[in-house]
């Protein structure tokens, strides 16, 4: 019977005892480690730990020469009374539900769609990155003229077919919020299909060719091969969507700086607001620890779902 | 070879001690000095005062165009003129308070600034901003004539604090009213001298020929307290008092918010989503008979490549009542560091670009107003700019908005109240209520 083994070290003259050499990979380990170390302590730690120092003082950035005092949590206990920022947190809660459920079936769809293409799937591809390549400013401004209620396309469109036209998404309370997640579905739904054709492609042809002699039609294929075997990248596409939408800023800043009234208020507005109109730091930055805490909870409920999925 | 080391430690130490003492010397005194002279005759006739061969300045403004392109033209030509240099920092306007607040904090680095009236006073009040009496009564350093007699006094007011001048005026603008003159004749309407017929006409010509009644901003962004702040004054309120205190009259409020409410009935689709250049815009395409704006956006208005009604405009102070006519007072203010030692020069640049002469050119291009008596005066400005009139008118009785730091949070709730009474969330009395427990916050009273 043969016996894999794993092959042995060659035969080289020793220069040193395994103790010392041990101690040299962990320097030379080391030694590469500090570089990115540095960087992430100087360009992301140390920020962040300035942050979380000013959200604990009154700080405002008109009287940079005054001292600031410090407050301890006051900022913090101010987010849980401050009635914008509930309707900021429920605004931008429905983005995110809103934005990624549609994403997550679309993007489903287009991806199947591309799955099944036998002749220009290279092309298609090409063609659905597009909307995802350009700026998100870039994108709102071309939305923004795309929706006008006067002079744009959609405007013009419907008026020569007869439909409605004329409306304001942006400039009506229950329109704009939707208008805005239509625009989010616009730019990021080709990550979706990006990410999630990418795990359809993972399954091997056996798979399929098994279930069909089995007897499975289209939609148990659908539900027992394919959707299991993609709920890694859904999982991972909850991830990054999740920590974009809901820091969401520069569309809803070009289309609708947070109106009409409060309607399209998100928390990433209401905090720039708050620094840079208000020019009331600490509380700025509280609310940007509140971000990044529950970005951060979320998040790990994500990478937990991964690693147990994972781990089957 | 330790001798000639040390030889070059000395030097160099000397070297930089001796920059030091210098740089002191010259900035210590406030930084009046720079080694040009300020009294020295215009090199030609309208030209800046003085000649600065050694002095570079760098001047901090908000970037945007036609101004800062034209400014920068402004800018060569005073170099020419003076033998000095003037270099422009222009910044987006949303990054503009805090990249020259650090600035001045800091080290300094600006000899000039562009300060927005919101945050005058905080500069003052920190000692950022230098003085500029004594070079204004100068006879010596100013052209023959040219004194603070020559601003229109209401405005360069506003440039003083603690009885102290600090700063010179520009880019003075109000909003007033613009009506299709054509459109009123066809359907026998009188141009409108009343808000009360503002309302009415907009209401009568709204769906006509698809135009709306009336555009008008509704967008978050400053534009919306500028008309409110206009519907105020008209009726003889204002936002504070000479004590800088509220004396917001909640029942005159109400009376704004009604108005802006009406006109929103009769306004283009979207209009809570409109800034000024939105509504300038529905207006010059033909999609509005009215439009209540502030002047600068207007002259889209009679601007034939932007503009498919140029011509047929006519412009009328706002006013509830028909002699009492009513703006806000927009303006900028130019000031000159505490931290600059080219004071001289600076000013130099100040008096001679804020001049009815310079302003002319910067309104033929932009349409904003200059702040010198003699730019209302102007014929070419006038001929250029046909709302100068109803914006004269409006500026009688115009007053400014507060300069307090708190102040920008008051009006984005002002707006935010405006917004909500448009879409029926609010009563004008509700509104009016929110925006006087706001105003209070910011200004006590």
């Amino acid at each position: 019977m043969e016996t894999l083994t794993r092959p042995g070290p060659v035969d080289t003259p020793v220069r040193a005892g395994p103790r010392r050499r041990g101690r040299q990979g962990r320097r030379l380990g080391y030694g590469m480690l500090t570089p990115s170390l540095v960087v992430l302590a100087v360009l992301i730690i140390l920020p962040l730990a300035y942050s979380l120092v000013l959200s604990l003082f009154s700080w405002k950035l008109t009287d940079l020469n005054l001292p600031k005092p410090f407050v301890g949590v006051d900022n913090y206990t101010r987010i849980l009374h401050d009635p914008t920022v509930g309707r900021a947190l429920v605004n931008t809660v429905i983005y995110v539900v809103g934005a990624i459920s549609v994403e997550l079936v679309l993007g489903f769809v287009v991806a199947a769609a591309l799955f099944e293409m036998t002749k220009g799937r290279k092309l298609a591809n090409a063609l659905i990155l597009l909307p995802m390549i350009i700026a998100p400013v870039v994108t709102a401004l071309l939305w923004r003229y795309l929706l006008d209620p006067q002079f744009g396309l959609v405007t013009q469109l419907s008026s020569a077919v007869g439909l409605p036209s004329g409306i304001g998404w942006f400039g009506s309370s229950g329109l704009a919020l939707p208008a805005l997640i239509a625009v989010d579905v616009w730019q990021w739904t080709p990550f979706v299909v990006l990410v999630m054709h990418a795990g359809m492609l993972s399954i091997s042809e056996e798979q399929f060719e098994a279930a069909r002699v089995d007897g499975a039609g289209q939609l148990r294929i659908l539900r027992s091969i394919v959707l299991p075997a993609i709920v890694p990248q859904i999982l991972l596409i909850l991830l990054f969507r999740t920590m974009d939408t809901y820091r969401i800023f520069d569309t809803v800043f070009v289309l609708t700086k947070g109106g009409p009234g409060l309607s399209t208020e998100t928390i990433g507005l209401y905090t720039y607001r708050t620094g840079f109109s208000y020019f009331d730091m600490g509380y700025a930055m509280a609310l940007s620890v509140f971000i990044l805490l529950t970005v951060l909870v979320v998040s790990a409920f994500y990478i937990r779902l991964l690693r147990r999925r994972e781990a089957l | 070879m330790a001798r000639p080391q040390r030889r070059w430690c000395r030097f160099a130490i000397a070297l930089v001690v001796a920059s030091s003492v210098a740089a002191c010397s010259g900035g210590g005194d406030g930084g009046s000095g720079g080694s040009g002279d300020p009294n020295a005759a215009p090199a030609s006739a309208g030209g800046p005062m003085g000649r600065f061969p050694d002095d570079k300045l760098v001047l901090s403004r908000w970037a945007g165009d036609p101004w800062t392109s034209g400014q920068k033209d402004a800018a060569a030509e005073w170099a020419k003129a003076t033998g000095g240099s003037l270099d422009i920092d222009a910044v987006p306007y949303e990054n503009l308070h805090d990249k020259q607040a650090l600035t001045l904090a800091g080290a300094g680095g600006y000899d000039i600034l562009y300060v927005h009236p919101s945050w005058f006073g905080e500069f003052a009040k920190a000692g950022y901003l230098a003085p500029i009496d004594d070079k204004l009564a100068d006879a010596k350093r100013n052209p023959g004539g040219f004194s603070a007699d020559s601003y229109l006094p209401n405005v360069l007011e506003q440039g003083k604090y603690d009885g102290k001048q600090y700063c010179l005026p520009d880019f003075v603008s109000t909003t007033v009213l613009a009506y299709r003159k054509d459109v009123f004749e066809k359907n026998n309407l009188k141009p409108p001298t009343t808000l009360d017929e503002v309302a009415a006409a907009a209401a009568t010509l709204n769906g006509k020929d698809g135009m709306a009644g009336i555009a008008l901003p509704g967008k978050r962004g400053g534009a919306v307290a500028d008309v409110m702040g206009s519907l105020l004054t008209a009726q003889g309120n204002w936002w504070f008092g000479p004590d800088g205190k509220t004396t917001l009259d909640k029942n005159a409020a109400a009376t704004a918010v009604s108005f802006y409410v009406k006109a929103a009935k009769n306004a283009p689709s979207g209009v809570l989503n409109f800034h000024v250049d939105e509504a300038s815009t529905a207006a010059a395409q033909g999609k509005a008979a009215m439009i209540i704006s502030t002047t600068p956006s207007l002259q889209a208005l009679e601007d034939p490549a932007k503009s498919s009604t140029a011509g047929k405009w006519g412009y009328a102070p706002l006013a509830f009542t028909a002699d009492k006519p009513a703006g806000e007072l927009i303006y900028w203010n130019w000031c000159i560091s505490a931290k600059s030692d080219q004071q001289d020069a600076a000013y130099s640049f100040l008096q001679w670009y804020t001049s009815g002469e310079q302003q002319a050119k910067v309104a033929i291009a932009a349409a904003t107003g200059g702040a010198t008596k003699d730019f209302y005066t102007n014929p070419d400005v006038a001929a250029k700019l046909p709302f100068l009139d109803a914006m004269n008118k409006a500026l009688t009785t115009s007053n400014p908005q507060p300069s307090v730091a708190a102040w920008p949070k008051a009006q984005d709730q002002i707006e935010l109240a405006v917004q909500e009474a448009i879409q029926g969330n609010k009563s004008p009395e509700q509104a009016a209520d929110a925006m006087y427990q706001a105003v209070s916050a910011a200004l006590g009273g």
